[in-house]
């Protein structure tokens, strides 16, 4: 009997984990690092420790809900996987895997069994921090572990096993038809399955839920929904028992169909993952998606800045995620409008919440989705500072559009809101004067911030650090824009004080905020010319 | 004469427009073959379906008789592969590279060749630093020596002197030289013209991924009636 793995994979792997932990110790070896990891550790220990000793502290789910909707939801969730994570990332094989054992003297089936077995390790590494998380949720410590060291590798295999049939009817017409029948069968039974004449969703959905045969086809995402809701060890332990069956069949499936030739597609989803991941290393999760041709008009030199904008501003309109954000933004907000309860006093009061709730999303949240500024040209400051450029122009040309972006979406929210609610909309009026400023200071508090602290959206093997170096810089964020907001409300009191008018005592706020936006620019431009791409950019 | 490597009607054909079409040529024991062409002439395309990594859409390789797609292990055994952007595992030691590769190809004893590997491409004193710590040059020059540690009949370079400093370029030229020497053959994709006229006995020019010439360097001087490569690379592709 072979072994599963030749002597050369088994090294990898094993010179891969060693090198994990060398990279995680060096990198606690800086004052920086190990701050960050620090600041990791108190973190956790902040947030779980009490959740732990607290006999009083539970999220258990309640175990009937669990059971009835939980595998239906999961179902969904594994549909969407295999249907939409299809190509050849899915194999999950990277760019140094495909130079260095793609042309060396490996079967295919071994380079399979090679990255399973990554993968397999990977999951139970994660599942030994996942489980602490999953055991506030479920209702016993086994069934955490079990769930999430058996539930990731289901819907890993399950995709993988869908981009092995998706690429063998890539070179086999019959298997790509038998494929669509199958697909297309699925959705067919479940309608033959219900009494579909039912109105009622839910009914039909229960329905569904209790025909024979969905007891079958659900039975990997019922025992899911088991691991989590059940308090019985011996249903737990049958559960846990058929999802490793399930896991282990799912492997041999993957084994079975890996005999054939799937390494240029492994090759293709590894070179595009590269791409996704350069691109997501220096944009953030805005710059996924087809690029569009849209255009803005040019602005005038203004020492530098105007180029710098116009570059800005046009990216930022050809990425479909922006669209993506502020659409879906307006969307969510004019589905809760219509939505609002019925009541007078309430609407008003669901107006204000949806109002205050539109200005944190847009003001605080959107600046970092959109991630257009200076988070996103940690790879390009060799250009920026080889500009013939005053550094607050670089400042206010990489910093300014992003402002510009989520003071435009406040503004149509809150134009919403008082095209709804007229009576609530005049009393939010004068906030059109703030919003500018107010979204200018907080870009700049960022943007500053980040040029002190510059960090990586990913975070690669330093996960420890990250997340640590993340809240210290995000503490900062908060603090500063808090200052920056508490100086804005005592001016706008002030001004209420002295002239009782709320547009005077908005635009007093507004001037407050500048001139804290301004001493930001500063301090930012200040940074800027003593920025050592070199030293500071974080690999 | 076995040829090393035998190439015969290759074709790789992507959403229906042909990216390499019917490309033949085989090399046998000893030679240097320069493979050269414009941007998107296949020539990329061509180098990883020699390796395995791509599959052909019609056509064969044969590395040492072998099948690189029907057997792959017996023709990747007698093969390198060095590509235009190497890409190390960022977490891994120079050495530790060296380690995996060895393991990979069975190559006993292997630390003494390592050692005079990385003293003549000068990543001796970087042996156990991470692969995300070296620079592009550096990268290169531990790709080159994974690739010469197991001693391949058959290297297949893609643009193999991309970040290389003038001292690693001589270096270069004068180990593909003993390579050579030693009976491996070589096959290298450039676009440094004076590169590929200094060292290679062959030359392969492609264009929009159709073989415009292969042969012997005389040849391709005989053929065109240029003396100087760059005058004869830019009559055969100005069609």
């Amino acid at each position: 009997m072979s072994p599963w793995l030749p002597p050369g994979l088994w090294r990898l792997i094993r010179v891969r984990i060693r090198a994990a932990g060398r990279a995680q110790l060096n990198r606690m070896r800086t004052p920086w690092g190990a701050l960050s990891a620090l600041a990791t550790v108190f973190f956790l220990f902040a947030w779980f420790l009490p959740r732990w000793l607290s006999p009083d502290f539970s999220h258990r789910m309640d175990a009937v809900s669990v059971q009835r909707v939980g595998p239906f939801g999961l179902l969904v969730l594994w549909a969407g996987q295999i249907t939409v994570r299809g190509g050849g990332e899915v194999l999950g094989f990277v760019p140094a895997e495909v130079e260095h054992l793609f042309a060396a003297p490996y079967k295919p089936s071994e380079l399979l069994r090679y990255k399973v077995t990554v993968l397999f390790v990977t999951w139970w590494l994660g599942a030994l921090l996942l489980t602490p998380i999953a055991s506030f949720y479920a209702h016993t410590l086994l069934g955490a572990l079990l769930s999430v060291s058996l539930v990731l590798p289901f819907l890993q295999l399950s995709a993988m096993v869908s981009a092995m049939v998706r690429d063998g009817g890539k070179r086999r017409p019959w298997f790509r038809v038998a494929f669509i029948a199958v697909a297309a069968s699925l959705p067919l039974l479940a309608l033959k399955m219900g009494p579909h004449r039912t109105p009622a969703m839910w009914a039909t959905l229960g329905a569904v839920l209790d025909a024979p045969i969905s007891g079958t086809l659900l039975l990997p995402f019922a025992s899911a929904s088991i691991l989590v809701g059940s308090d019985s060890l011996a249903e737990v332990l049958r559960a846990g028992g058929v999802l490793a069956a399930v896991d282990v069949a799912l492997v041999v499936i993957l084994l079975l169909l890996g005999r054939g030739e799937w390494l240029e597609t492994a090759a293709e989803g590894a070179s595009y993952m590269q791409q996704v991941r350069s691109r997501y290393r220096s944009g953030g999760m805005s710059t996924f998606g087809t690029v569009g041709s849209w255009s803005v008009p040019r602005f005038p030199r203004w020492g530098g800045a105007g180029p710098l904008l116009w570059r800005r501003f046009t990216e930022l309109v050809r990425r479909p995620a922006t669209f993506a954000t502020l659409g879906g933004v307006i969307l969510l907000v004019a589905v809760l409008a219509v939505a609002l309860p019925g009541g007078h006093g309430q609407r008003e009061s669901s107006a204000y919440a949806l109002a205050v709730a539109s200005f944190v999303w847009s003001m605080v949240l959107v600046p970092g989705v959109l991630r257009a500024d200076f988070r996103a040209e940690l790879d390009q400051m060799d250009r920026l500072l080889a500009l013939p450029v005053h550094p607050v122009a670089v400042v206010v040309g990489v910093t300014l559009p992003v402002a510009v972006a989520s003071a435009a979406l406040e503004m149509v929210l809150l134009s919403g809101v008082g095209l709804y609610m007229p009576n609530v909309g005049a009393e939010l009026a004068p906030l059109f004067v703030v919003v500018p400023s107010f979204a200018a200071m907080v870009v700049s508090v960022e943007n500053m911030l980040f040029l002190f602290l510059p960090v990586r959206v990913e975070s690669g093997e330093a996960a420890l650090q990250s997340v640590g170096r993340n809240l210290i810089v995000s503490m900062l964020g908060w603090g500063m824009q808090g200052i920056a907001f508490g100086l804005g409300a005592a001016a706008a009191f002030g001004a209420i004080w002295v002239t009782g008018n709320l547009w005077f005592a908005a635009t007093v706020a507004s001037g407050a905020l500048l001139a804290f936006t301004a001493g930001c620019v500063l301090v930012a431009a200040w940074r800027l010319r003593r920025f050592d791409p070199s030293k500071h950019v974080p690999r | 004469m076995v040829n090393v490597v035998e190439v015969e009607g290759l074709t790789k054909v992507y959403d229906g427009a042909p990216a390499v079409e019917d490309l033949s040529f085989a090399l046998p024991a000893g030679r240097v073959c320069g493979m050269v062409g414009p941007n998107g002439a296949g020539k990329t395309t061509t180098l990883r379906m020699l390796c395995g990594i791509l599959r052909p859409t019609r056509g064969s390789v044969r590395v040492m008789g072998h099948d690189v797609h029907r057997d792959p292990i017996s023709a990747k055994r007698a093969l390198a592969w060095v590509p235009n952007d190497p890409q190390p595992f960022e977490a891994l030691t120079v050495q530790e590279h060296l380690e995996f590769v060895a393991s990979t190809w069975q190559v006993a004893d292997y630390q003494t060749l390592a050692e005079a590997l990385l003293r003549r491409f000068e990543l001796l004193d970087k042996a156990n630093a991470p692969a995300q710590t070296l620079s592009t040059g550096m990268r290169q020059k531990l790709s080159l020596c994974c690739a010469a540690l197991h001693r391949p009949e058959l290297y297949v370079f893609d643009e193999p002197m991309t970040g290389l400093d003038p001292l690693a370029i001589r270096e270069m030229r004068g180990w593909v030289r003993e390579e050579a020497a030693r009976g491996a053959t070589l096959l290298v994709s450039s676009h440094l013209l004076s590169l590929v006229e200094d060292l290679c006995t062959d030359l392969l020019i492609v264009v929009r991924g159709k073989r415009v010439f292969f042969g012997p360097m005389e040849e391709a001087r005989s053929q065109f009636s240029e003396h100087r490569l760059e005058d004869l690379f830019f009559q055969a592709t100005s069609t």
